[in-house]
């Protein structure tokens, strides 16, 4: 199931490397772009103005790979979002988002077509060719910002969260939605990697439901509870989880849950039992490091900053100070045993690398679906790829058993 | 000063005597002009007054620079077209034009003049001396400089003007000083010899070997005059920058290392002279061969200003251009070289000049007769030798020693020494007769507990070591150095119980057959001494410690290779056997023992996670928990944590009055019962929030949204007509406004996250089927509408929802209308509904509603479909689920 990602410097031989600790924590930036969000191009007087009254705050929104990991797109508050092709590491095209912002970019599996979240003018998701650059479709139906928007990984359905605390199931052949969710608070949702499955986030009461994807009129068929006993120790009441993104990991077996506090957790899919809370960071629900502390969870500028690799081995996050974590989640593998039902008490996992990444936040990061490849944003945007070192000692390796062969 | 003026100055009532009064009005004549004039007059002139002018006379800091007004265009950088940058020029076609800007050109007069100053600054004491180092440096170079020609070399010479002498050498040959000469008065012929005898290389550190006085001792001339001192070499340490060894030259070769420096030339052919080339085929010539050129491996130590007076001695550099001049020649020569037998001499070998040396042999001495080798007078002698120095110590320990010689004091009194003036003082020196007898005897007292030591020495009789009792005692208690050894621990505590009894009730040590006085006595010794080291600390630290059980000094280890013996071996394999027998499980045994079945295999029950029947769409084989209990609908489901079959219910908990009370008892104690006490309902009036009535909401919240409730109350109404139920006309309000109202609680739910109860929070999704003219009604009639109606068409929603479902679940995208309408009306009021394009609160169940709703009378069909909805377990809902799929 987990693919093997390949290393994309040895363009012409698809080599592939499995991701190790020694590979992870030796990621460098190969390719940084300073300008990634300020888009020198022939700004409007608005933005400009716009601009100068707060230029630390443009950072990129969202990052999002298409299918094949060749490309990139990210969206930015400049209201532009840029594709960037991830094999030559160069910017093939920007378009503007003038009128709607943008927000949350999803690649659909065509990789000249996304789906994207408004920030202006109303809450409507829209269906963008990349190809042309225009909109195919509006999906119409939020009342309000929509913080979550995930694409179904099998088909072309589509799934959005809003705060207007509802979820809406969507189909991109029709501009009506086709499922709706009323909830008590802003939800978030993901896909799981089969397609069949689908989690929905329900935050202040700390629950995740799963819904089974063909029956999603019916009521969830696990929900997870989210007790984190830790938090109990820190403060009374405890301080609530509030969670700003999900992912199920490629061998499904995992449940990422992106929080905006100094904790991710990392879940049983099945038992809906918490492995794992993945500390060391700092929290991204402030908005700066110099911002003070708050006193409620909020969502801040989180919600992509925490992704899976593709093998499920690694959670890798950013963090309010710019650097990168790495989680090593194979030690998670088989640590409920065979009776899973019995209690478990969670662990606490420290970042196995931390790798210095940006000088403002990293709000963004995410690792190639195909290739050895991480791409982390914030105010600038950065492309790593595993430090050639590494191979050469393998190289070294592979020499010598040819030698002895 | 008139009388006249001085009166009327005094009306005036100025002071007359003042100065000022006295001044005098007038002036005569012309007046001089200040003699300072543009000097500074030491009067006070405000700021705005000062200037600063230049050395012609401009002015200076004006305008901006003091905030006048005169900069630029009024107060501009710019000029009265504004201020224009730089215009882009297109370089394409004169590019060449295009002049780099140079740093001047951005500088004023005052920038350039400073410049041109800071130049001048360089050379204006020194004179040109392009290649680097004083002449005496350069000549000294040249020598170096084998890989130039002469003929570069000269040309060099005489196109680079002569280089100057530095100052201080300037001054020194002033002084009389010459090149080559040494700093210093002049010195005698002996003196001089002596020096050049005394003469080190400083870079070597050997025996100088080079340059020293060519005069005879005996010349009676020569003893006449005076010398200059020798010149001392300079120490030019060369910089080490790489990582040979030191004094490792690279490259050398194994002759060249041993010191044989002559021989070692860099280059290995005839010097021939410049600008004549040689032909490849020809052989260098005596022609060809340069002989005015020095060898450049001469002298290689640089000496300060030396060498050109070294070069001065005729003699000496005649002399070795001489032996320069033959070395080649003889190179030459090498080609045709026979060996006295006529055979050629391998090229690359040349034949010896020098006769072999025939090496010279001695006559052994004749061994006198009667001799006899006695090897041990050798050794005695060889040792008497070596002991020699021996004899000194001779077993006087240093008090003896101390004691039999005299001290400093004595021997200075002897030799007639003044005493020093201010010995110093020790403290004692200032205590009084008492104190010190006082301390005198502390003294001896601590030295009592001690004083065996010197005992011991004095001889191999017994002396017990003592210690003070409750030392004695305390180390009893205390920490146990011995526990390795019991035996010796057993004598440790006994001589410790010995001690801690002053009085003598507990028996001594006694002293073990086999142990001589001084063991014994040593073994006293150490207990003494580890007890006042493991006695047991205390006051305040005491409590701070605990003592180590065992002193675990690691196993027993075997001196030397061990090499285990055979029983070792045994016993170390059976134990192994054993280990593994005992970690085998009787499965494994059973394995082993060949026999598989029943023995070796295991059964677990196990059940699929959900999460897994969904990914394998697969039945989930044991739904045990969600059937019966949505089925049961009873009050004890609603204490089951995760059961959804009172959503309805705990939604309106908070809402409702009538479930909230019956909740909050049934409902385990957590948070939010927490305060009430034993009393559930305690503070429930105060707590339970009467609703007001919709009209005062509505007379404060009127709005688009609040009407279109309205009208879907109104609706509601109308749907209830429809049924033709006469006791419906009465009933539905009082619904209807129930309904407005749950709905409006809902909403209130939904904006405050107010009291959804997350135990039994299982929502639902609504499929929304039938869209495409909704959509259509949707731009057009539909505004916006509150979350607040939601609720309120729920159940209506859910309703219709499922009819729908069941015409056109399966291709919910398909613009498809449901056949089976019931009425047109409703098709329409659903559209209505479905249109508004919001989520409906689809609390999973309508059972919990059921209560409140079923009492009234809701029309039949409606009934039906609810009861639909309610069990969604219920066939249809299955079939639905499977439809889906």
């Amino acid at each position: 199931m987990a693919p093997h990602p390949s290393t994309s410097h040895a363009s012409s031989t698809h080599t592939t490397l499995n991701l190790s600790g020694m590979v992870m924590a030796k990621l460098k930036p190969a390719k940084i772009f300073k300008n990634a969000v300020d888009a020198p191009p022939a700004p409007a007087t608005g933005s400009q103005s716009q601009k100068t009254s707060n230029p630390p705050s443009r950072s990129i929104t969202g990052i999002t790979f298409d299918d094949r990991g060749d490309q990139l797109l990210t969206a930015g508050e400049d209201e532009t979002f840029k594709l960037y092709s991830c094999k030559s590491g160069k910017v093939l095209k920007t378009f503007y988002s003038k009128k709607y912002g943008v927000d949350l970019p999803r690649f659909t599996h065509k990789n000249t077509a996304i789906v994207h979240a408004s920030t202006k003018e109303d809450d409507t998701v829209r269906y963008h060719s990349l190809h042309d650059n225009k909109y195919l479709a509006y999906f119409r139906g939020h009342t309000d910002k929509v913080i979550s928007l995930e694409v179904s990984p099998i088909d072309d359905g589509f799934m959005s969260g809003s705060m207007d605390k509802t979820v809406r199931l969507w189909d991109l052949r029709t501009p009506v939605c086709r499922g709706l969710l009323k909830l008590p608070a802003p939800p978030v949702v993901a896909y799981d990697s089969t397609g069949m499955v689908f989690a929905v986030a329900v935050n202040h009461y700390q629950r995740i439901l799963l819904y089974d994807q063909a029956n999603y009129d019916k009521a969830p068929f696990l929900t997870i509870e989210l007790n984190d006993p830790t938090l109990l120790t820190i403060s009374y009441p405890p301080r609530p989880i509030y969670v700003t993104s999900m992912s199920f990991s490629n061998d499904s077996k995992f449940l990422l849950v992106g929080c905006s506090g100094d904790t991710h957790y990392v879940v049983d899919s099945f038992d809906g039992i918490i492995l794992a809370r993945l500390e060391g960071h700092t929290a991204l629900e402030r908005v700066s490091m110099t911002s003070p502390p708050l006193i409620q969870p909020a969502k801040g500028i989180s919600g992509e900053e925490v992704s899976w690799t593709p093998d499920s081995k690694y959670v890798i996050s950013g963090s309010l100070d710019g650097r990168i974590f790495i989680w090593d989640i194979q030690s998670l593998n088989g640590v409920l045993g065979d009776e899973r039902r019995k209690p478990f008490k969670m662990l606490r996992l420290k970042a196995n690398a931390v790798l210095d990444g940006h000088p403002g936040p990293s709000r963004c990061v995410k690792f190639n679906p195909r290739f050895a490849m991480m791409c982390t944003a914030g105010t600038e945007l950065a492309f790593w790829l595993p430090d050639p070192a590494v191979d050469a000692e393998e190289v070294a390796k592979d020499l010598l058993k040819k030698r002895a062969s | 000063m008139t009388t006249r003026l001085k009166k009327k100055l005094d009306e005036l009532g100025v002071n007359i005597n003042s100065r000022k009064a006295n001044e005098n009005f007038c002036l005569i004549g012309t007046p001089l002009p200040p003699l300072e004039k543009s000097k500074d007059t030491g009067e006070f002139v405000p700021l705005w007054k000062q200037e600063v002018r230049d050395e012609k006379g401009r002015r200076r800091l004006h305008g901006a620079f003091t905030g006048g007004f005169s900069a630029g265009y009024f107060n501009t950088v710019g000029s009265k077209e504004g201020w224009t940058p730089s215009t882009f020029v297109s370089s394409r076609n004169d590019r060449a034009k295009k002049a780099a800007a140079r740093p001047e050109d951005f500088m004023d007069e005052e920038d350039l003049q400073d410049l041109k100053e800071g130049r001048n600054l360089v050379d204006t004491t020194e004179q040109m001396d392009l290649l680097g180092g004083t002449q005496a440096e350069l000549l000294g170079k040249a020598d170096d400089d084998s890989e130039k020609d002469p003929i570069t070399r000269t040309l060099e010479a005489s196109l680079v003007p002569a280089p100057k002498d530095s100052v201080g050498a300037r001054i020194l040959k002033k002084m009389g000083w010459r090149l080559g000469q040494g700093i210093g008065p002049r010195i005698s012929l002996k003196q001089r010899k002596l020096q050049d005898a005394m003469a080190y290389d400083a870079t070597t550190g050997t025996k100088f070997l080079g340059r020293t006085l060519d005069i005879p001792d005996d010349d009676e001339e020569a003893n006449k005059h005076k010398y200059a001192p020798r010149d001392t070499p300079v120490l030019v340490v060369k910089r080490k920058d790489n990582y040979h060894g030191l004094g490792y030259v690279p490259g050398m070769s194994l002759n060249e290392s041993l010191g044989d420096n002559a021989a070692s030339g860099s280059d290995s052919g005839p010097k021939l002279a410049g600008g004549f080339g040689l032909g490849a085929l020809n052989d260098a010539d005596e022609d060809d061969l340069d002989v005015y050129d020095s060898n450049p491996t001469s002298s290689r130590n640089r000496v300060a200003y030396d060498i050109a007076a070294g070069e001065d001695d005729d003699t000496v550099v005649i002399g070795r251009r001489g032996d320069k001049q033959k070395a080649p020649q003889k190179a030459a020569a090498t080609a045709s070289q026979y060996f006295r037998d006529g055979s050629k001499v391998l090229a690359g070998f040349v034949l010896s000049d020098e006769p072999v040396v025939e090496e010279k042999w001695f006559p052994v001495p004749e061994v006198p007769p009667g001799w006899k080798p006695d090897p041990r007078r050798v050794w005695a002698a060889d040792k008497e030798n070596r002991q020699q120095p021996a004899p000194p110590p001779k077993g006087l320990s240093h008090e003896e020693w101390k004691r039999s010689k005299m001290s400093a004091d004595q021997r200075g009194v002897i030799l007639g020494e003044t005493p020093l003036p201010a010995a110093p003082r020790s403290v004692f020196d200032y205590m009084s007769q008492k104190d010190k007898e006082r301390i005198k005897s502390i003294t001896s007292g601590l030295k009592s507990g001690a004083s065996t030591a010197s005992g011991e020495s004095a001889g191999p009789s017994i002396s017990v070591t003592k210690l003070e009792p409750h030392v004695a005692q305390a180390a009893l208690n205390g920490f146990q150095p011995f526990t390795n050894n019991p035996a010796q621990q057993a004598r440790y505590t006994a001589y410790l119980r010995w001690q801690a009894s002053p009085d003598g009730s507990s028996p001594p040590l006694e002293r073990l057959r086999d142990q001589s006085i001084d063991d014994y006595n040593r073994e006293l010794a150490d207990y003494a001494k580890s007890a006042s080291l493991f006695k047991p600390i205390s006051g305040a630290m005491a409590g701070r410690f605990t003592s180590a059980a065992v002193l675990d000094l690691g196993p027993k280890i075997n001196e030397g290779l061990h090499i285990p013996t055979q029983e070792e071996i045994a016993a170390k394999e059976a134990e192994r056997k054993k280990e593994e027998e005992d970690k085998i499980s009787p499965k494994e045994h059973a394995a082993k023992l060949g026999m598989y079945g029943h023995l070796t295999r295991e059964t677990k029950p196990w059940q699929p996670a959900k999460l897994l029947c969904k990914r394998f769409g697969v039945k989930d084989p044991n739904p045990e928990p969600e059937v019966p209990e949505a089925s049961a609908s009873s009050s004890a489901a609603a204490a089951a944590a995760p059961s959804f079959t009172h959503p309805e219910q705990s939604f309106s908990a908070g809402t409702a009055d009538v479930t909230a009370p019956v909740q909050s008892t049934s409902g385990p104690r957590d948070l939010n019962n927490i305060g009430l006490g034993e009393d559930d309902t305690q503070g429930q009036d105060t707590l339970t929030y009467e609703r007001p009535s919709m009209d005062i909401f509505k007379a404060i919240f009127a709005s688009d949204d609040e009407d279109s409730g309205d009208e879907d109350g109104k609706e509601k109404v109308d749907d209830d007509d429809d049924d033709d139920d006469p006791s419906m006309s009465i009933v539905p309000p009082p619904n209807a406004t129930k309904e407005t109202g749950t709905g409006f609680i809902s909403a209130t739910t939904i904006l405050n996250d107010e009291p959804v109860d997350p135990e039994t929070f299982k929502p639902k999704f609504i499929p929304r089927e039938g869209q495409a003219k909704k959509s259509k009604d949707d731009e057009k009639s539909k505004a916006k509408k509150d979350k607040k109606d939601k609720k309120k068409k729920d159940k209506k929603s859910v309703l219709v929802s499922f009819a729908m479902d069941e015409d056109g679940g399966d291709d919910s995208l398909e613009i498809k209308q449901s056949k089976d309408r019931p009425t047109k009306k409703r098709k329409e009021q659903k559209q209505s509904e479905d249109g508004d394009d919001h989520g409906m609160w689809t609390a999973p169940a309508a059972t919990s509603v059921a209560p409140p709703v079923e009492p009234a009378p809701p029309p039949a069909k409606a009934d039906v479909v609810e009861n639909a909805t309610t069990n969604e377990a219920g066939p249809k809902g299955r079939k639905r689920a499977i439809d889906f799929m």
